[in-house]
C-alpha cells in the first residue's frame, strides 16, 4: 500500500501543532521508519495514519484514494499498534487474539490457525491460557504486535514496537518486519533505538519540532549527510620477521598523514584499525602507499559507512517541543 | 453487509468476550440459581408456616392475621401438633368444669370463649334484620345453654347492637352458635392455595428481571464504558474494522450478554406464571417496559461512562450510576405502589415506576384504591413511556456511534435533537398533565423539568468532536435558538392544552423577560460545560449560574401568576431586594453579568482554561 501525506497538520489545543505542513511518500513495500525526538510528532502521525484521529488540515491518500469516514474497509488492511496500547488484563492472550480477529472480520476457518500462528511466531504458546495481566512486560508487547499482524495487514503501523523486547526478540521483530515486507506490506515504525532501524529500513523521515526534517531512501539520506566524515578500517597482516612492520608502524604512519585512530582490535588473524582522515580520499591514498612503502602488510583497506546514528546526530537539533 | 448479520457479526465478538471461558459457564449456574432462588422464594412465601414468612404475607396482604382469622371462623389455630393437643386438653377442661389453666393456652382459649359470649350478648339485643330472626333465636338459645340464665327477647342492654349488615360478623356467630361455644382447633397451614406459590415466583421473578435490566444492566454497560475509556482500550477498538454504529452495538451487547443470561430464566418464570396464575397481557407490557426502559437507561448510562471514563475511575462511575439508579428505582417503586390517578402519568417518566406497577398489574398484587393503582387505567401512561424511552435510546445508541468512532463533531443531529425535544416534552406532559384549576403547575412545572432533557439534547448538538476547543467555532446564537425554539414549542403545546387566558405567563412582560433568560443562560450554560474546558474556577462559576438560573425560575413562576394576585403582593423586579437592598443589587448586576461572561467563554474558549499538550 502506497502512502502519501500532502501537508499534513494536527493541532490539540489550537494553540501549537504536533505536526505541520508534513509531505511525505512512502512506497508500496517498503519498511519506512519514523525517527525524532519526544514531542516530534511521531506518534500523532502514526495515529492519523491508522485512521484513529484526523488530521487538523491536509489529506492522507492510501493508494491514491482518500479515506471516508469511518472507513472500516479501509481499517481492516491495517495493523496499528499506538503507544501506551494497554491490554484487556483477565484475558489470556488466545483470548485477545481471537477478540480482535473478529473485530477484524477474519473468516471463521481461518482464525483459529491465524490465533495458533501468532502464538508460535511470537513464542507464546506457553501463556496461551494466561491471564495478560501476569505475563512480563516483552510478552505483552509481543501480544500487541502479535493482534496488529493477526490479520495480514497490507499496512502495519507500529510505534515504538521494541519497547519491552529483550535483544533477542529486538532481533524476532525484524525478522518478522523483513517476512512482513517480503509478503507486499507496508510497514510504517518509529523508534528511538536507530539501530534498530538502520538495517531494516529502505525509507526514512526524520521530524524535529512538528516538522519533517528529512525524507527519502536510507541509502541516499547517508550518502547525502556523511560527506564530512572518512571513516576506513584498514586489516593489517601480522609482520613475517621480528623486525617487520606492525600495528604499532601503522598507527605511527598515520598519525604522520594526520589520521585520527578511532578504534583498533584482532579478528580472524589480523589486526583492525579503523581510523578518521579528514582531507577526502587523496589523503587516505597517500597514506595507504606510506604504510606499504614502510612494510605494513595491508590486506584491505574499505571506507566504514556512516550510521543510521551519525546522520541523526548531525541533522538533530536534539530539541523537543 | 446485510443489516442483521452486521448487527450479529458486530455483537459475536463483545458478547463471545463476556461469556468467555468459564465465566459463560459460572453465569450459567448462576442464572440457573437466581432462577431456583425465586422458584424457592414464591413457593417459600406462599407455603411456608414460620413465623416470619407468615408475618411478611400479613404485612403484603396476602393472609389475614392470626387474630383475624380466629376471630372470623371461631376457630384457635396452634402453631404446632403440640400446642393444637394443649388447647384441646384445655377446652376439655373447661367445658367439663375442671379448673382451668392459666398458662398461654388456658388465656387464649378463655379468651376465644370470651369473645364467642361477648358476640352472643351483643347478637342477642335489638332487633336482627328478618333474614338473621332465626340466627338470632338460635345465639340467644346458645347463650342461654351457657350461661344457663334466661335471655329476654328484643332485651335493651348497655351492648352495641350487632352488624348484622356485615357478612363476616355474620358468619362469625353462625361459627358460634354452630359449635355450641366451643371453639375448633386446627393447626396452622398457609391460606394460600399451591397455585398461589406460582403466583408469588411469577412476582418475584418480575422483580429480579426489574433489577436486572433496570438497574444491573446500565451499571454494567456504565461501568465497562467507563473503563475502556479510562484504560484507554477503546482506540484499538476504533481503529478496528467494526464501523462506529457497530462498534456501539458491540459495546452494548457485551454487557448485556451477561444480564440476558441472568434475565432469560426469570423471564421464561414471569411469562410462565403469567400464563398460568396472572395476566399475560400485563406481564408482556411488563416486558416490553423494562426492555425500553432499560435500553434506554443502558444508552444513558453508556454515554455518561464515556463522558466520566476520562477524568473518574470506572469504580466511581459505576458507583455513581448505582447509586443514583438505586434512588430513582426507589422512588419508582414507592410511586407505582401509592399510585393515584393524579399521579398515573409518571409512569411515562420513570420506567421503574411502570414496571413495578406492570408486575402488580401482571399478578394482582395491591388493592384496587390504593396499592399499585390496580383501579386505574395506565395503558396510555405505560405506553407513552415505552414507545418514548425507545425513542430516546436509539437517539442515545447514534449519539454513542458518534462519540466512540469519533465520525462527527456534534452527537446529535438538528432533527434527531428536535425528536428527542418533542418526546421529552410528550413525556413530561403525560406525567404532569393539564390541570383544570393551577394552569402553573402545569406549563412552568413542566417547563422546569423539561429544561434538564433539553439542556442535554443541547449539549449532544455542540461540536465536541476531535478538534481543539481553541478551533471549534461553537455556532451559539443557532444553538442557543435552537433551544429557545423547542422551549417555544413547548409552550405552544401548552397553551393549545390549557384553556384561552389561563397562560399568564404570556401577559406579563416580567415574566416574559425572566422566562426569556432563564432559557437563553440554561442554554449558554449547557454550551459553556460541553465546548470549552472547566477549570475550578469556571466549575465554581457554573455552580454559580445554577443557582441563579433557579432563582429566575422561582421570579418567573411568581411574575406568572394572575394580574390581581400580583397588585396584592406588590412584588419587586428583583426578589433579593426585599432581603436588602445591597443583594438586590448584586442580583442585578448578576443578572447581566452571567450571560455576558458565558459569552465570552463560549466566543474563546481558549481564554477560560490552560492549553493542553499532546
Amino acid at each position: 500500500m502506497r502512502i502519501d501525506l500532502r501537508n499534513l497538520g494536527k493541532t490539540y489545543d489550537g494553540d501549537r501543532w504536533a505536526i505541520r505542513g508534513l509531505d511525505l511518500t512512502v512506497p508500496s513495500g517498503s519498511i519506512c521508519g519514523l525517527i525524532g525526538p519526544n514531542g516530534a510528532g511521531k506518534s500523532t502521525t502514526l495515529r492519523m495514519l491508522a485512521t484513529v484521529m484526523r488530521p487538523t488540515e491536509g489529506e492522507i491518500r492510501f493508494d491514491g484514494r482518500a479515506p471516508e469516514i469511518d472507513d472500516a474497509e479501509l481499517r481492516r488492511s491495517i495493523g496499528f499498534l499506538g503507544d501506551g496500547n494497554p491490554l484487556y488484563k483477565h484475558m489470556s492472550p488466545a483470548e485477545y487474539l481471537r477478540f480482535f480477529g473478529e473485530c477484524f472480520r477474519v473468516p471463521d476457518k481461518e482464525l483459529d490457525a491465524a490465533v495458533e500462528d501468532m502464538l508460535v511466531t511470537f513464542d507464546l504458546v506457553d501463556k496461551r491460557d494466561a491471564p495478560a495481566g501476569s505475563l512480563s512486560k516483552g510478552m505483552r508487547q509481543r501480544l500487541l504486535i502479535a493482534r496488529c499482524l493477526l490479520h495480514r495487514p497490507r499496512l502495519l503501523i507500529l510505534d515504538e514496537p521494541a519497547d519491552g523486547l529483550d535483544p533477542r526478540g529486538r532481533s524476532e521483530l525484524r525478522a518478522i518486519l523483513q517476512r512482513t515486507r517480503e509478503r507486499g506490506a507496508t510497514v510504517l515504525i518509529s523508534s528511538h533505538i536507530l539501530r534498530e532501524l538502520d538495517d531494516l529500513c529502505d525509507q526514512l523521515a526524520i521530524l524535529q519540532q512538528g516538522k519533517l526534517v528529512v525524507a527519502g531512501d536510507v541509502a541516499d539520506i547517508i550518502e547525502r549527510y556523511e560527506v564530512r566524515r572518512f571513516v576506513y578500517e584498514l586489516r593489517l597482516l601480522p609482520p613475517t620477521s621480528a623486525d617487520g612492520a606492525g600495528s604499532e608502524r601503522a598507527r605511527e604512519v598515520l598519525v604522520q598523514h594526520r589520521a585520527l585512530i578511532e578504534a583498533s582490535g584482532f579478528e580472524d588473524g589480523c589486526e583492525t584499525i579503523t581510523a578518521q582522515i579528514p582531507g577526502g580520499e587523496d589523503r587516505m591514498a597517500d597514506a595507504l602507499a606510506a604504510l606499504v612503502s614502510a612494510g605494513v602488510r595491508v590486506v584491505t583497506c574499505s571506507r566504514v559507512r556512516s550510521r543510521l546514528e551519525d546522520v541523526y546526530n548531525r541533522l538533530s537539533e536534539d530539541r523537543v517541543n | 453487509m446485510p443489516r442483521a448479520l452486521s448487527i450479529r457479526s458486530a455483537a459475536r465478538p463483545f458478547v463471545a468476550r463476556a461469556l468467555r471461558g468459564p465465566r459463560g459457564r459460572r453465569l450459567l449456574g448462576l442464572s440457573v440459581l437466581l432462577a431456583a432462588l425465586s422458584a424457592v422464594l414464591g413457593t417459600w412465601l406462599a407455603l411456608g408456616t414460620g413465623d416470619f414468612e407468615r408475618a411478611l404475607r400479613v404485612g403484603f396482604d396476602l393472609e389475614e392475621s392470626r387474630h383475624r382469622q380466629e376471630d372470623r371462623r371461631f376457630v384457635l389455630i396452634a402453631d404446632s401438633a403440640e400446642d393444637a393437643a394443649g388447647l384441646r386438653r384445655e377446652l376439655e377442661r373447661r367445658f367439663t368444669g375442671q379448673t382451668p389453666g392459666y398458662d398461654e393456652i388456658g388465656y387464649r382459649a378463655g379468651n376465644a370463649i370470651d369473645m364467642a359470649e361477648s358476640r352472643l350478648q351483643r347478637a342477642a339485643v335489638g332487633e336482627a334484620p328478618r333474614a338473621h330472626r332465626k340466627l338470632q333465636g338460635d345465639a340467644i338459645l346458645a347463650l342461654e345453654t351457657w350461661s344457663k340464665e334466661h335471655v329476654p327477647p328484643l332485651s335493651k342492654h348497655s351492648l352495641p347492637e350487632y352488624n348484622w349488615y356485615d357478612a363476616d360478623e355474620v358468619a362469625a356467630l353462625q361459627a358460634v352458635v354452630m359449635r355450641g361455644m366451643r371453639p375448633a382447633v386446627e393447626q396452622y397451614a398457609s391460606p394460600l392455595p399451591p397455585i398461589d406459590a406460582l403466583r408469588l415466583t411469577g412476582v418475584f421473578a418480575g422483580g429480579a428481571l426489574l433489577l436486572l435490566l433496570l438497574l444491573a444492566a446500565p451499571v454494567l454497560a456504565g461501568t465497562q464504558m467507563a473503563q475502556e475509556t479510562h484504560e484507554n482500550t477503546l482506540q484499538p477498538l476504533a481503529g478496528s474494522a467494526l464501523r462506529a454504529q457497530e462498534l456501539a452495538l458491540g459495546l452494548t451487547a457485551g454487557p448485556l450478554a451477561i444480564v440476558g443470561v441472568l434475565a432469560a430464566p426469570q423471564l421464561l418464570l414471569l411469562l410462565g406464571a403469567a400464563a398460568v396464575v396472572g395476566h399475560l397481557g400485563a406481564a408482556l407490557a411488563l416486558v416490553a417496559v423494562v426492555l425500553a426502559g432499560g435500553a434506554f437507561l443502558v444508552m444513558l448510562g453508556q454515554l455518561a461512562g464515556l463522558a466520566l471514563g476520562k477524568v473518574r475511575s470506572p469504580g466511581l462511575v459505576g458507583g455513581g450510576l448505582a447509586a443514583t439508579l438505586g434512588i430513582l428505582g426507589g422512588v419508582g417503586v414507592a410511586l407505582a405502589s401509592e399510585l393515584s390517578e393524579r399521579t398515573a402519568g409518571t409512569l411515562a417518566l420513570l420506567p421503574q415506576a411502570a414496571a413495578s406497577h406492570s408486575l402488580a398489574q401482571a399478578f394482582g398484587i395491591g388493592d384496587g384504591d390504593r396499592g399499585f393503582g390496580l383501579a386505574h387505567d395506565t395503558t396510555v401512561p405505560v405506553l407513552v413511556g415505552a414507545v418514548g424511552m425507545l425513542t430516546l435510546a436509539l437517539l442515545g445508541l447514534r449519539a454513542l456511534a458518534r462519540r466512540v468512532g469519533n465520525t462527527s463533531l456534534v452527537s446529535l443531529r438538528r432533527g434527531e435533537a428536535l425528536v428527542g425535544a418533542v418526546v421529552a416534552m410528550v413525556l413530561v406532559t403525560t406525567a404532569n398533565p393539564p390541570h383544570p384549576w393551577r394552569a402553573e403547575e402545569f406549563y412552568l412545572l413542566n417547563l422546569g423539568l423539561l429544561s434538564i432533557p433539553l439542556a442535554i439534547l443541547l449539549m449532544m448538538r455542540a461540536p465536541t468532536g476531535d478538534v481543539p476547543p481553541a478551533m471549534r467555532r461553537t455556532p451559539v446564537g443557532s444553538l442557543v435558538g435552537e433551544f429557545v425554539g423547542w422551549a417555544g414549542l413547548y409552550l405552544l403545546l401548552a397553551a393549545m392544552l390549557l384553556r384561552e387566558g389561563s397562560m399568564w405567563l404570556l401577559w406579563q412582560p416580567v415574566a416574559l423577560l425572566y422566562t426569556g433568560w432563564f432559557l437563553v443562560v440554561a442554554a449558554l450554560l449547557a454550551l459553556r460545560v460541553a465546548v470549552a474546558p472547566m477549570t475550578f474556577a469556571s466549575r465554581l462559576w457554573a455552580g454559580v449560574c445554577t443557582a441563579m438560573l433557579a432563582v429566575a425560575f422561582c421570579e418567573m413562576a411568581v411574575w406568572a401568576r394572575s394580574g390581581d394576585e400580583l397588585a396584592f403582593r406588590n412584588q419587586s423586579v428583583f426578589v433579593f431586594t426585599e432581603l436588602s437592598p445591597l443583594l438586590g443589587l448584586v442580583q442585578a448586576a448578576l443578572t447581566v453579568a452571567i450571560p455576558w461572561t458565558l459569552l465570552r467563554a463560549l466566543r474563546r474558549p481558549s481564554s477560560v482554561a490552560p492549553v493542553t499538550g499532546e
